[in-house]
Parts: structure tokens; sequence; C-alpha cells
């Protein structure tokens, strides 16, 4: 196309980028002899050796060890895991809110689908940082106190301070190394057999998965002294043992959930929708059932529609649990942008390992999408 | 043959049955869908029987504290009494007209947009554009023309939510048109730079964008450099947009057939020519569900303000829930602050499918 252009136009084409090139450079130069004098009358360097510095700040939850003793790396690996955490969570959670609600959307029973729509048209258009402080300072400051706990079988209680539940942990003592490699084995063998007769691969993954479960409570049952179980108990002001959710995480889980659930209860709907009424129709007339007519022809034809802006809300919820640091839940930004930021002042180098960070965990959540919409596509001859 | 009254025909049921039957069909079709409608309907009485004795029955609309409200009723004494400032923020009482005149001169100019068949509505338009938002700040920040001047510390409240929004919608959809035709015009050195914008821009978290802006963009800049927080949050929230527009514009572009480019060449129009006058309407036509669900998104963004420490409406009634005076009003104020958030929003996405189905062509 550049060959035919007249010379006059030939110039515009030439001159138009050189010239925005030249500016750009020059700005990116300008910026960065800015960058270095600020540095120098701030006596600092670029550089990223703090890393290895001790943090001597505390993190209020942590699914990793940390102590005021942990570096700086440390830091960035737990609000990095804090962050996935909620991620996780929430996308399960909105997915199944979401699926369920755009089914209800789409019901039969007039009452369900218009309370479908009351719920998707409350919580869309309201903002989520009020959804998150909404949860975090009215709902849950209002259950009761610790001592005044609710308690489901004296194991699970439910407080103003969180809700904690019995976990387990493993015994270093016990000899594990047969039983694991034994579990594993089997897990293996399963997962090969289910790919061999089914040619899934999610067939495969759930056998290999419940080879695993299985294998640990059997081995709990011949050994229960290999796994420690510890349970929730009121201790003073607050309990000790078992495993705590505190406010801070459930307030954004549920406020992540509730919203990006209302967006994909909309997305469930119009693929419900787009597939052709013919469809279902014709499906029916071949005498499937209700039921069997939605899960073999209707569900998968939505799914390929369904899936891409799906993946799309997905990477939201992970870039909007980020507002983690509204209710001081220690996520990436809060720990690592907020507090460490504050006590190193190296603004540069912290941002953009973040930025990468946040940059890279998209690019893996969208190459899965993509994955998963390969799978989904129609193949054709 | 005898005539049998259209009522009486066993076709043509009498109209309660036909509202039975109708009833019957969209909620009682088998025990399983009547329990449902049983269960949402009784959700839903429940609701309004916690809901209604709370919010109006037993409310108290005035008052000078906490202490002057009913136990078991909202308070919402709390709005009532503190209302000047959640809509206006910190900026003194006497200059407040300013503000009020500002909101005035932009209402009248969608409403005279709003009405069918006005003439002068592109003229209109522009001046609402591009005419209406300069003199907009020159009202709110003052300091010249005998104005007294308002630093941008003492906005506040609904007031800089509504400037937020408006400042960063005009400056990132311009931006989002430029960054749209920098991807799409062919040309390596606009297409890589637009590409890059949008892209790092789409993956990041709006609080990390903001957080850049205050915290990393100063080292970039002289030292001395005086920049305005609100300044510095309003363009970095613009830039983030304008990736979202950018990319909602191209969906609208890639949906514009060949012929129309050939067309245009055949009539000898050059390139600015060709968008400007065939290419953008169609552009922009296309796109106005998705321009309207990101000013949505847009909207219920600016409260991510509060992180960089401005106070916007929600910060403002989150800062007032901390007064010793009005402790335990927190679900009043975040109730008020959805209900106006919720409104803007509602009538926003109505108003979109209006505009949608008066553009629609056949």
């Amino acid at each position: 196309m550049r060959s035919v252009l007249p010379p006059r136009r030939r110039f515009a084409w030439w001159g138009s980028q050189v010239a925005t090139l030249a500016v750009v450079t020059a700005l990116v130069g300008l910026s960065i002899s800015n960058l270095v004098q600020n540095l120098d009358t701030r006596n600092l360097k670029l550089g990223f050796d703090f890393l290895n510095q001790q943090a001597g700040f505390e993190i209020g939850f942590s699914i990793l060890p940390f102590s005021a003793k942990s570096t700086f790396w440390d830091v960035f690996v737990i609000g990095l895991a804090n962050t996935l955490l909620v991620t996780v969570i929430g996308v399960a959670a909105a997915t199944i809110l979401g699926v369920s609600v755009g089914l209800a959307r789409v019901s039969a029973n007039r009452a369900l689908s218009n309370a479908a729509l009351i719920y998707v048209e409350v919580f869309r258009n309201l903002p989520l940082l009020m959804q998150i402080l909404l949860w975090y300072n009215v709902v849950l400051r209002a259950l009761p106190a610790p001592r005044q706990a609710y308690d489901f079988w004296d194991a699970l209680f439910l407080s103003n301070r969180g809700l904690y539940f019995p976990w387990f942990s493993f015994n270093p003592v016990f000899s594990w190394s047969p039983w694991i490699a034994a579990i594993l084995l089997l897990a293996c063998l399963l997962a090969i057999t289910g790919y061999v007769t089914s040619k899934s691969a999610l067939a495969a993954t759930v056998s290999g998965l419940g080879a695993i479960v299985i294998g640990g409570f059997v081995l709990a049952a011949i050994h229960p002294e290999a796994i420690d179980v510890s349970i929730p108990r009121l201790d003073g002001f607050d309990f000790s043992e078992g495993f705590v959710v505190r406010p801070e995480l459930a307030a954004l889980v549920v406020a992540l959930s509730v919203y990006n659930g209302a967006f994909i209860a909309e997305l469930v709907r119009g693929a419900i929708e787009a597939v052709g009424r013919g469809q279902k129709e014709a499906a029916l007339a071949l005498g499937l059932s209700r039921r069997l007519a939605f899960k073999l022809v209707v569900f998968p034809q939505c799914l390929r529609i369904l899936v891409p802006p799906l993946i799309n809300q997905h990477l939201n919820l992970l870039k909007a649990s980020s507002l983690a640091i509204a209710v001081g839940y220690p996520d990436l930004v809060n720990v690592f942008v907020g507090t460490a930021l504050n006590q190193t002042g190296r603004a540069l180098e912290i941002v953009s390992l973040t930025m990468a960070t946040y940059l890279a965990i998209g690019m893996v959540i969208s190459a899965i999408g993509a994955r998963v919409n390969a799978s989904t596509r129609i193949v054709e001859r | 043959m005898t005539a049998v009254p259209i009522s009486e025909s066993p076709a043509w049921p009498a109209a309660s049955d036909r509202a039975w039957r109708r009833l019957k069909a969209n909620y009682f079709r088998n025990a399983r869908d009547g329990m449902t409608t049983l269960f949402v309907v009784g959700l839903a009485l429940y609701l309004l029987y916690l809901v209604i004795p709370w919010a109006i029955l037993n409310a108290t609309w005035f008052g000078a504290g906490r202490a002057d409200c009913q136990q078991d009723g909202a308070c919402w004494a709390f709005i009532t009494n503190r209302f000047g400032q959640f809509i206006f923020g910190f900026y003194p009482s006497g200059q407040q007209w300013r503000v009020e005149l500002a909101g005035g001169l932009f209402a009248i100019g969608l409403i005279a947009l709003a009405i069918p068949g006005l003439p002068f509505k592109p003229t209109i338009g522009a001046f609402v554009l591009f005419v209406l938002p300069a003199v907009a700040c020159f009202l709110l920040a003052g300091g010249a023309l005998g104005l007294a001047p308002v630093g941008t510390e003492q906005w506040g409240g609904l007031m800089l939510t509504l400037t937020v929004a408006t400042s960063v919608f005009g400056l990132s959809f311009v931006l989002g048109l430029i960054l749209m035709l920098g991807r799409s015009c062919g040309m390596p050195v606009f297409k890589i730079l637009s590409t890059l914008t949008i892209e790092l821009c789409r993956g990041l978290p709006l609080v990390m964008v903001l957080f850049m802006a205050i915290t990393m963009l100063p080292f970039f800049f002289p030292s001395g450099f005086d920049l305005n927080k609100l300044a510095l949050t309003v363009f970095a929230m613009a830039l983030f947009q304008s990736a979202f527009f950018a990319e909602v514009f191209r969906g609208g572009l890639q949906a514009i057939g060949k012929g129309q480019y050939e067309a245009c060449t055949a009539l000898g129009l050059g390139y600015w020519k060709t968008h400007y006058l065939v290419i953008l309407p169609q552009v922009l036509r296309n796109t106005v569900p998705a321009i309207i669900n990101n000013s949505i998104s847009l909207i219920k963004d600016t409260t991510l303000i509060m992180v960089v420490g401005l106070f916007d409406l929600l910060n403002i009634v989150n800062a007032g829930t901390a007064d010793p005076n009005w402790l335990g009003s927190t679900l009043e104020g975040y109730v008020f602050v959805g209900l106006v958030f919720w409104i803007i929003c509602f009538c926003l996405s109505r108003c979109g499918e209006s505009l949608e189905r008066s553009l629609r062509t056949g």
C-alpha cells in the first residue's frame, strides 16, 4: 500500500510517524533525566536489592508463614498469595452464583425470574467499593462477639472476629514417604486409566484428584496419629487453634462474588437466549425431556458464547481484588505497594514489579480462557 | 346454527379464566413450580417486613445527633443533618452558588438535548461538550474575574464525584477515539504506541494505576513541580478508561464493511474526511450500548479515588460515620450513597436504551 501512495501522502505517512517518534523519545528522555535528578536529590538509587532486607512489620492474615524477620520478597510473595486466594475463591463463588441466577433469570416461573432480575439490577448498579464497605462495616460487624459466637456442632464458630473451623496439619514425626508415594502412584494410574477410557482430560483430572482425597481419608482412618486435627476453642477474648477466616477476607470475597455474580448472570442469560429457540424445540420434538434438552443441546452451545466474556469477567474480579485496601485485607497492592513502599520509598521498583505481576497473571488467565474456548469450539470438517 | 357468544366458547375463555390460566402457566405449572413461587414470594414479603418498619415507619428524619433517633428505626437525621456536606464537600458555604450554577447549566444543556425535535441540536451538543466544561471548571476553581479561588482540596461530596465523572468521561472518550484510530490506522509507530497503552491499562487494576499516578509519576517531573492531586487522579483515571473506550470503538469499527472505505476512496475523500463524515458516525451509533455500559462502570469507579485520599460522596459519608455524635449510622450512610449511585446508573442505562432506539436505522 505504501508504494502506491502519491509523493505528498508518502511524506505525510513518514513525516507524522517520525515526528511522533521524536516527540515520544524527547518526552521519555526528559522524564528519565528528571528521574535521575530526583533520585540524586533524595539520595536513592535504583535496584531490587531492597527485596532482601528485613521487612520488620506484621501482616494480619497470611496463608504462608510470616514473621517480622521476613524480607520484602516474602512480603511480595505473601501479598501475591493473598491476592490469588481471594481471586480463586471469588471466581468460583461468583461463577456458581452467577450461573444459578442466570438460569433463574430464564426460568419459566415468573416469580423466580423477577427475583433474579431484581438481584441483578440492584447489585450491578452499586459501586463495588461501597458494597465491600457495607459487608465489612455493617453486615459482618453486626455478628456477636467471640464470647457469644454462633456455635455449630462445637466445631464451627461464627463471630464478628471471623469464621472459625477445624483444620488439619500433617504430623512431621510420622513416616510419610511410602504413603505419599503409594497415593500418588494410585492417582497417576487412575488418571491414566480415566484418560484412556474416556479420552477426556476432565475425567482424568477428577479421577486423579479423587484418588488423592480418598487416599488421604484411608490414611487418616488407618493411622489417625498421622494427621493432627485442631479444633477452634474460646481462649480469652478470641478463639485459638483451627483455621479462621477474618471479616476482611470474608467481606471482600462476598462482595466480589455478589457483584461479579450479577454480571455473570447477565452473561449467562444472554448466552442462553442467543441459542436459537429452534434448537430447544427440535430437542423436545426428538423426545428429550426438558432437563436433557437443556443439558445436551442448549447448554453446550451456550457455553461457546459464554466463555470469552466470562473469562473477561474473571479478569475483572482479579483486578477488583485490589480494593482489599479499603478494608485492610493484606493483598498484593495493600502490603507491597502500600506498606512496603512507605517503608522503603522504592516507588519505581515496587510499582513496576507489581504491574508486571498483574499483567502476567492476566496473561495466564487469558491463556487458560483461550484453551477452554478452543475446547468448546465447533469441530468442523 | 346458533351463535355462541365469544366469551362462552371453549377456545376463548372468559377474562377471569384467562388471568387464572396465565397465573397458572407463569407461577404454578406443577407442584415444584408452585413451591418455588411460594418460597420466593414469602422471602420477598419477609424482606419487606424487615425493611419497611426500619426505613419508614420507625425512622427518624431530623435531629442533631444519634441520640435523637429511635432505637429500632433508621436514623435519616444523619443524612438530612449533613446533607450540605455530602453534596458540596468542604466548599465554602458562601460560594456554593457557583457549584449550583455549574450543575444547573449542565442540567439545562442535557434537558435541551433530550427534547425531541428541538432545533440547533448540534450546536447545543458542541456547547455542552466543549464550552460548558471550561465554564464549569472556571466557576468551580475561580481565581479570576472577581471569583474567589477555591482550592481542589475543598472540593468534595457528590459535587466532586460528578466533576470527576464528567471530566474523566470527556477526556477518556476523546483519548479513546485517538487510541482506536492509532491502533487501526496501519502506521507502525502509532499502532505500537496505542496498542501498548491500551493493553497496559486494561491489564492493571485501577487502584494500581491511581497509586502509580500518586507515588511514581512525581519522580518523572522536575523537582519542586507542584502536581495537583485531583488533576493527577483525573488524568490517571482518564488514561485508564480511555483504553476501554478504545476497545469498544475498535469493536464498532470492525463491524463496518470494507465497502464504506472503498466508496469514500471512490468519492475522493481523504483519511480525515472519510473518518469524520462516514466511519466515526457509524462507529459511535453501533457502540451506544457499550459506551453506556462503560460510562456506568466509570461512574461507579469514581469511588476509588478514596484510596488516594480524596473525599468523593462515598468517602465523605464514610468519614462522617466516624463522628462520635453519629456513631452507628453506617448503614444509613451507605444506603444513601447506594441510592444516589443506583439512581444515576439506572437512569443512564434507561437513557442509553432510548438513545439506542432513536438511533436505530431501518
